[in-house]
């Protein structure tokens, strides 16, 4: 009789972009609670295509901006970067590259990022530094090493205007309508 | 981008050290160190290597070395991967490429001119977001 082949889920590696903590997830998750601060973090990527007002938008995917996409909020987040097509309003903290595409509008306090490429025709308006890096947090002797991750397609959303109330206190308050 | 010697007016060599107020009306470009205001009324080309701790406003900047100072384009401003601008940028348009840095408060853009540098933070071609709503105004009451 032949033996059931064993299957291996493609992981990734992600961040928590709440305490920092690195740890491994299935290429597949969607959302998970850190290991470490117990926070549910978004895993998946994020496609903004219309008006998406929020306290917080935050991923440790990819965020995507489309051309008639708009983000007003006090903080974003996104653990692999951000293209931007669209609009963008609020701080931003990206570990990987931001893209400002050509027609593409940001204004908040901050931005800050590991890369940023602004194309011709981009509007900016607030403090921006790149490069930067997340702190590391100081390590927890019960954290396992985290090992090398495979990526794989993942899954995405659209995300819908929503509440979420873990902001830290730094941050500034979006332009509500 | 054609960086050759014929298209600047002003050339700062490498081997200069300039401390001062520089102005003119064409083309510079910056291959040494300097120190000072730089005023012009067309293009800074500020070479690899090169240290600029000035204040500079002309009308195309275009920056491969360090600027520590704030830069104010009435046209535009390019940061080449290994530009660096310590300092506030004030232009109408900006590209960067990637792995340039910056650390300072970016006004880009804004009303598609360069406004005053003493303008006040608030921009006004970044409009606010307008309440949308569906219920519709109460109407008089006829009798």
């Amino acid at each position: 009789m032949a033996k059931p082949k064993a299957t291996t889920t493609p992981r990734r590696e992600i961040r928590c972009y709440l305490c920092g903590h690195v740890f491994d997830v299935s290429s597949m998750t969607m959302s998970v609670p850190c290991p470490r601060c117990n926070k549910a973090l978004k895993v998946e990527d994020v496609h903004v295509k219309t008006y998406v007002p929020v306290n917080d938008l935050q991923t440790c995917g990819k965020i995507t901006v489309a051309k008639n996409g708009r983000v007003v909020a006090r903080v974003i987040r996104a653990g692999e970067g951000i293209d931007c097509e669209g609009t963008l309003e609020g701080a931003i903290e990206a570990d990987d590259r931001v893209i400002l595409n050509g027609k593409s509008t940001w204004k908040g306090k901050t931005l800050v990022t590991s890369a940023l490429v602004i194309e011709d025709g981009a509007k900016l308006h607030g403090h921006v530094k790149v490069p930067w890096e997340r702190p590391i947090p100081p390590p927890t002797p019960t954290t396992p090493p985290s090992s090398s991750s495979t990526r794989a397609a993942r899954s995405t959303t659209e995300v819908k205007p929503t509440k979420d109330e873990s902001t830290p206190s730094h941050v500034e308050s979006p332009s509500m309508p | 981008m054609a960086d050759t010697n014929q298209e600047f007016g002003t050339i700062i060599g490498a081997d200069a050290n300039f401390k001062g107020e520089l102005s003119f009306d064409s083309a510079a470009k910056l291959l040494g160190k300097f120190e000072g205001t730089i005023n012009a009324k067309g293009r800074v080309y500020i070479a690899d290597g090169s240290q600029c701790k000035a204040t500079v406003k002309a009308k195309e900047i275009s920056v491969e070395g360090h600027i520590d100072g704030n830069v104010e384009a009435a046209d535009r401003v390019e940061i080449k991967n290994k530009g660096a601008i310590t300092g506030d940028i004030t232009a109408a348009r900006m590209i960067m490429a990637e792995g340039a840095s910056i650390d300072g408060h970016c006004r880009i853009g804004v009303n598609g001119h360069t406004p005053p540098s003493s303008s006040s933070p608030r921009s006004s071609s970044f409009s606010e977001p307008k309440p949308t709503s569906s219920v519709a105004p109460p109407q008089p009451v006829k009798k």
